[in-house]
């Protein structure tokens, strides 16, 4: 590792579909992972992330499509002379060898000397901070360590590409931010092409280049982790992504690149949508702005709901024509404002975006 | 009401007191001597019986023979069982599962003399692999009436015992391990002989342990494939006891050959405590 690390590989994946017994696992994926890049692929349980990830490693035969990395094709090849390296759901150390031995696996299969093979092995311990433990069983180790193990492992062969399957899972919270954080630089640091697996959405923020977000075997919305969160494309995005709000909307007069949409009373100045097709108005909760009662140009309505959401308090408003919407605010030291109370409403343009229904 | 589930106990308690007691007759009795022309035994105790045992050059070989006959049976019982339960265990074609599990049954269901008689028009000199060897023109064997029948057919009974056995300890194995040591770079084959192997171990030691302890108890294949010439310790301890007429002395035979079956296997046991870290040479 460190400097003779080459730099990371291109990911292509074109077209792959894989059913089961005539049910699609992953239908029609497409995607693109520049070199060093970390990609998360964000999804509910069952939309096809794992057999995604194990069609790259090999595990899983696709139907159609294709793979590349480099423009190397990979479909081709058994998984054992994939360059692609896995960290298993559960690790998967093995039982019966120490800690090194685990590490030094990858490179004794590759029929590596013991002694080319050693700094490499010490390299990637201290990498990963678990040299003292190298004389260890896995029985003798933590969550944490064992995972730490797996990446070593996992690390030490200079994959082309790294495959992580919801790596952080049995991680308790505290830990597992450390560890995104410590795994990011390491993989910056590295430049190895990555694909995550995660459904924790602020998981995939704060880890990736990039966020693909899947429904049922396909990729809905492939793009930065800030663009993802603040323009998703369709509503399942924008539902997946924490969006309290997705309001039926009528649009008005187009200028430029923006459009007046109106949902009810409540009105928007939007980005136009990139498809044509019927389109749901996103809000965040943050971007319903409360006001009180009697000032002009707000849509009135009424609190029904008031509960505290750490810094901020979160409500739900219904408006005078009938329209239920959450919103939130920072409390900033005062009181909850009293369900019943007579607020007006207003939209953030800039936080409101159309979304695909 | 309390007493209920000690009275399910019941019958199995006095099988076992029975059994305890007919075993302590016979140990009573390898220390008595025999009443010539009757079946009676009396005292006083002596050792006689056991040191004429031990002179004997007959029970001699016989234990020598039953010991490398069931270490022969049970290393070729792991050969051919252990791709079968991995079969079972890992394949994913139904129809190649079904297939073993099949053969495994029906041999488990057919009686050991239907069977014994079957090998005997297979293998014998007549039968049904010298026939085909002869119709070919190829020279033809002795394949039963001595050792290889008596090994072919305890095998063939001790298979389902050692493939079922072991089968319990490969699913053990969890699937992502293999499937990780394949991503770090390891072919199938040494995915087994580095990762599969070692740790079907334990597994492996007690089926082993298991055939064993059935191969040094065989009486019906080397009686009936023998052909006489196979002295196996249960069918010399039965020939004994109708030649000799001489219950003592046949207790005697029967305990130490015991007590050097439950050596042999206490050796096994040893082994499978220490075994699945030896193979990988990671002991400390
Ligand atoms: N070997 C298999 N046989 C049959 N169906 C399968 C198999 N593997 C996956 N599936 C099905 O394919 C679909 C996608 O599964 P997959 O494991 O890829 O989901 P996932 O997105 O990883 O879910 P999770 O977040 O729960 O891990 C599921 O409906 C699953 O039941
Ligand atoms: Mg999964």
């Amino acid at each position: 590792m460190g400097a003779d690390q080459p730099r990371g590989c291109k990911l292509e994946v074109e077209g792959l579909a894989k059913s089961y017994g005539g049910v699609a696992a992953i239908a029609d994926v497409t995607l693109a992972v520049p070199p060093g890049a970390l990609i998360t692929l964000l999804g509910p349980s069952g939309c096809g992330k794992t057999t995604l990830m194990r069609s790259i490693a090999g595990f899983v035969v696709p139907d159609r499509g294709r793979i590349a990395v480099d423009g190397r094709d990979l479909l081709a090849l058994p998984p054992e002379r994939r360059s692609t390296a896995m960290l298993f759901q559960n690790y998967s150390l093995f039982p019966h060898m120490t800690v090194e031995a685990n590490v030094g696996f990858g490179l004794r299969m590759r029929g590596l000397r013991r002694a080319e093979a050693a700094p490499r092995i010490a390299d990637a311990l201290r990498l990963t901070r678990i040299a003292e433990l190298a004389g260890r069983y896995p029985g003798q180790l933590s969550g944490g360590q064992q995972q730490r193990v797996a990446l070593a492992r996992a690390l030490v062969t200079r994959p082309d590409i790294l495959l992580l399957d919801e790596p952080f899972g049995a991680l308790d919270q505290n830990l597992r931010e450390q560890v995104q954080i410590e795994l990011r630089k390491l993989q910056q640091s590295l430049g190895i092409t990555t694909l995550v697996v995660t459904h924790d959405q602020l998981e995939a923020l704060t880890l990736s280049d990039l966020v693909a977000v899947m429904n049922a075997g396909r990729i809905e919305q492939i793009a930065p982790p800030v663009e993802i969160y603040d323009r998703p494309a369709t509503a399942f995005v924008a539902r997946f992504m924490g969006v309290e709000n997705l309001l039926p909307v009528a649009l008005g007069s187009r200028d430029g690149a923006t459009v007046r949409a109106s949902a009810g009373k409540l009105e928007a100045t939007v980005s136009l949508p990139r498809e044509a097709g019927p389109s749901l108005l996103a809000v965040r909760a943050d971007a319903v702005q409360l006001q009180d009662a009697a000032q002009s140009g707000a849509v009135s309505a009424r609190i029904s709901f008031a509960t505290n959401r750490g810094p901020s308090a979160l409500y739900e408003v219904t408006t005078d024509d009938g329209q239920t919407l959450q919103a939130s605010e920072e409390r900033r030291g005062a009181a909850l404002r009293a369900v019943g109370t007579k607020v007006g409403v207003r939209l953030r343009d800039e936080s409101c975006c159309l979304v695909k229904a | 009401m309390r007493a209920r589930p000690y009275l399910l106990l019941l019958p199995a308690l006095l099988a076992l007191g029975l059994f305890a007691a007919a075993f302590l007759s016979f140990v009573t009795i390898s220390f008595e001597t025999a009443t010539p022309g009757t079946i009676l035994t009396h005292g006083p105790p002596t050792l006689a019986n056991y040191r004429s045992v031990l002179a004997s050059p007959l029970a001699r070989s016989t234990a020598l023979d039953t010991l490398r006959l069931a270490a022969l049976m049970t290393v070729l019982t792991a050969v051919l069982g252990y791709p079968l339960a991995y079969v079972l265990a890992r394949s994913t074609s139904r129809w190649k599962r079904r297939l073993v599990l099949f053969g495994l049954i029906v041999t488990f269901l057919s009686g050991g003399v239907t069977r014994a008689y079957a090998w005997l028009i297979i293998l014998g000199n007549r039968g049904l692999i010298n026939q085909m060897l002869a119709a070919l023109g190829l020279p033809t064997f002795r394949l039963v009436h001595n050792e290889t029948g008596v090994v072919i057919g305890v095998v063939h009974f001790l298979l389902p015992f050692f493939v079922l056995t072991l089968l319990a300890a490969l699913k053990n194995i969890p699937l992502s391990l293999e499937e990780c040591a394949r991503n770090l770079g390891a072919s199938r084959w040494r995915v087994f002989w580095h990762v599969v192997l070692p740790l079907s171990i334990p597994g492996l030691v007690s089926a082993a342990s298991l055939s064993f302890a059935g191969a040094l108890s065989a009486f019906l294949f080397p009686e009936l494939l023998g052909g006489g010439r196979v002295h196996m310790a249960s069918n010399v301890i039965f020939e004994t006891i109708l030649t000799d007429f001489n219950l003592p002395r046949v207790a005697a035979m029967a305990g130490l050959f015991l007590v050097l079956a439950l050596v042999a296997l206490g050796l096994l046991g040893a082994l499978e405590r220490r075994s699945a870290r030896l193979w990988a040479g990671g002991a400390r």
